[in-house]
């Protein structure tokens, strides 16, 4: 059973985007608070983190490096509603490939599509 | 300070100005010298000729006067030989005296014919009763009788003067017999050397003066020279213009003191005299003196009759030439000087000129540079602008992107929810309620951001349209502050919600809806930023203007964000566009009002929350009017 970290400020795209994940059969746990998921961070634990890119305590880029070190094998993706990048560093376009942001709003059926497919990317 | 420089300093053109002075006065200087030097060759060019030309009038004058006086002693002498003498044919010899007389009557006086004794016995040309008078006067002590006598032959005398005061030479021969044999003498004296017997001597005289005019009328007239005649013990004989001189020794003191008198300088006294002196002895000479700044040539000449220097003959000429010459050089060294001059001024006036007309390109050159500078200095400003103008756009551009980061984030977001849970819906009608609120909750989300981005587009296009109703603000304000409690009642937090108004009524012309707003929206900012505490409402009039202010306790405004607190993209981390305050502004501003907000400090300086407050012009008028402020 795939587990799945879903790290978002916002109450309801959590739950909501929760609630598709487990219908379709995934674990999920979920945090609001980016410094308290890193504390509750498992390595080897989960196979899949999505992330908000844009956080009010933790930006994603930041976010991302963080539990890269606690974890390289996981998985990772964002979901974002930006437009236009601000910074160049914080270009996620550099860091992953194009599949794995998610730009919302985004279809339910949609969004677990590309899941499945960045879960079945290898390496 | 650098003395020479290419565009001329003033010093470096008054060193050329003063130059070119200098080097005209040396030319002025140089050539007047060199006339000067040239008037001098000339001079003495002039006066070499004047005084070869005394000389030769010294020369000839001096044989010419030989010559008449020999031929005055030829006369007599054949009047000393005359038959009608020697055999003292009285009545005869009477005639042929008479007829020597006419003969010579331009120089001589007349002729006496004087008897063995030295006794008149004839003169020339004489009336009887004169005669009568003279006749027989004994005349033996005269040297023009006595010497003829001794020496037997002729005698020149030296200037005599006579009973009448006419100055004279008198020339004698003796009338000699040379028939005779023996060796008579009579009245004591000898007969020396004569080969007959003395029975007479023949005297005739020439006066001075004729001799002189004569003389005179020989000298060149252009050459404007005098003569001078000097015996040779130094008396005057004659001279020309100075006839009452004739008689006087030159070396004796009233013709010493003359000289002194009228001869300046002094010297030029010294060398006549040396000349006379040189003169009297026979010599011939010539010099130069200068009398009262002009030069004259004096040449002597010793005038030799029958081989012996009779008189002393001098000729003088005045350097007027020279001096006529000298003047016109003069005038060419003044011209000469004058031209220099003038050329010198030219020089320096045309260098001016060439200064002034260089300084001025000079300052029209500075003036274009000036101007150009200026135009420079205008374009870099004009850039230093463009440059702040772009820096500006840059920095809204970039806020402009992050305002529709954070909108499309805005929006965005509830978009997501709605979308999940509306499918998700579905599926679980057992969470429908739950899913039913969060749809609702963030449809009204949507709404409100919808709504504030069309206010900020009717803001920026100045296309807001305020609806004004007369209202009690107390109302307004009450209804609001009710809504706000039932929000803060969904979300839990202990916040009380305080109305304080100050006014019982606050009549006032309105938009209802849009005021509404921005009261809300204050109240909502305090709600949000409060965790738990007091939020007070006060209303007011002052200065003609209704207040309104509220008042929480929250962390208080992050001074970063101060300045930028009613502008459109003062955007927080948080949630909300940061809009809400740039539409509140701007609705306050509309109403010809004002909006601000200030930090809360309490009596120890502790921050205890902050305070937003707006104030509108209660009559209409005034709002209009500060509306267009």
């Amino acid at each position: 059973m795939s587990k799945i970290l879903l790290v978002n400020d916002e109450v309801d795209i959590n739950l909501s985007i929760r609630q598709i994940l487990e219908d379709r059969g995934y674990e999920v746990d979920s945090y609001e608070d980016p410094v308290v998921a890193l504390e509750n961070f498992k390595p080897r634990y989960y196979c899949l983190v999505i992330i908000d890119n844009k956080m009010p305590k933790m930006d994603g880029f930041t976010f991302y490096r963080k539990i890269k070190a606690l974890d390289h094998t996981v998985k990772m993706c964002f979901l974002t509603a930006a437009e236009i990048s601000q910074n160049r560093q914080e270009n996620i376009a550099s860091l992953l490939p194009a599949s794995h942001i998610i730009r919302i709003p985004i279809d339910n059926e949609e969004l677990l599509q590309r899941i499945k497919v960045i879960l079945s990317d290898l390496g | 300070m650098r003395v020479k420089s290419k565009q001329g300093t003033p010093s470096s053109n008054i060193y050329i100005l003063v130059a070119i002075v200098g080097i005209a006065a040396l030319l002025a200087v140089l050539s007047y010298e060199y006339t000067t030097f040239v008037s001098n060759r000339i001079v003495d060019i002039a006066s070499q000729e004047i005084r070869s030309n005394v000389r030769i009038e010294a020369h000839d004058i001096s044989l010419i006067l030989a010559n008449k006086l020999q031929t005055v002693g030829a006369l007599l002498q054949t009047l000393a030989e005359s038959p009608a003498l020697h055999n003292n044919e009285y009545k005869r010899a009477d005639i042929v005296i008479n007829t020597r007389q006419n003969s010579s009557r331009d120089l001589t006086d007349f002729y006496m014919w004087l008897d063995k004794d030295g006794k008149i016995n004839w003169i020339s040309n004489i009336n009887q009763s004169t005669f009568q008078k003279y006749k027989r006067t004994d005349l033996s002590y005269r040297p023009y009788f006595t010497i003829p006598k001794q020496t037997q032959t002729v005698y020149y005398s030296s200037l005599i003067e006579s009973n009448d005061k006419v100055p004279r030479l008198y020339i004698s021969y003796p009338v000699v017999n040379k028939t005779a044999t023996e060796s008579g003498t009579s009245n004591g004296n000898g007969n020396g050397n004569g080969n007959g017997i003395l029975t007479g001597v023949v005297v005739t005289s020439v006066r001075l003066e004729a001799l002189g005019s004569y003389l005179n009328n020989q000298l060149f007239p252009q050459f404007n020279s005098t003569i001078g005649l000097l015996d040779r013990n130094g008396i005057i004989l004659y001279a020309t213009g100075g006839q009452q001189y004739a008689g006087e020794n030159v070396f004796g003191n009233k013709f010493q003191s003359l000289l002194s008198s009228s001869l300046h300088p002094a010297a030029s006294k010294d060398l006549l005299n040396d000349m006379l002196r040189n003169s009297l002895k026979g010599a011939t000479g010539i010099g130069d003196i200068l009398v009262n700044g002009k030069m004259s040539t004096i040449a002597y000449q010793p005038v030799v009759v029958n081989g012996k220097y009779f008189v002393s003959l001098y000729i003088s000429a005045q350097h007027n030439l020279a001096s006529d010459v000298s003047g016109l050089i003069t005038q060419q060294q003044y011209f000469t000087v004058l031209v220099v001059a003038v050329i010198g001024g030219v020089a320096v006036t045309v260098a001016f000129l060439v200064f002034s007309w260089n300084k001025r390109l000079g300052n029209a050159v500075n003036e274009k540079t000036g101007e150009l500078k200026r135009a420079n200095d205008s374009l870099a400003a004009s850039n230093k602008r463009l440059e702040l103008a772009n820096e500006q756009l840059k920095t809204h551009d970039k806020m402009q992107n992050e305002f529709i980061n954070i909108a499309s984030h805005e929006m965005k977001t509830p978009a997501q929810a709605i979308l999940g849970y509306s499918t998700l819906i579905m599926r679980h009608p057992e969470k429908r309620e739950e899913m039913l609120k969060a749809l609702a909750r963030n449809a009204a989300r949507l709404q409100r951001l919808t709504k504030d981005i069309l206010d900020v587009t009717r803001i920026e296009t100045r296309s807001l349209r305020l609806n004004f109703q007369k209202v009690n603000l107390n109302d307004i304000v009450c209804d609001v502050i009710e809504d706000q409690k039932t929000e803060i009642e969904k979300t839990k937090k202990e916040i009380d919600l305080v109305l304080e108004p100050q006014a019982r009524a606050i009549e006032i012309d309105i938009d209802v809806n849009y005021l509404g707003q921005v009261i809300s929206n204050l109240l909502t900012n305090a709600i949000k930023f409060t965790k738990k505490g007091t939020i007070v409402t006060r209303t007011g009039i002052r200065d003609k203007n209704a207040l309104v202010s509220i008042t929480d306790e929250g962390p208080g405004i992050d001074p970063e964000i101060y300045p930028r607190l009613f502008t459109k993209f003062a955007a927080k981390s948080e949630t909300g566009t940061g809009l809400g305050l740039f539409i509140s502004k701007s609705i306050v501003e509309a109403h010809g009002g004002k909006i601000w907000a200030e930090n809360n400090h309490d009596s120890d300086g502790q921050m205890t929350g902050a305070t937003f407050t707006f104030s509108i012009p209660l009559s209409k008028v005034e709002q209009e009017k500060r509306k267009q402020n």
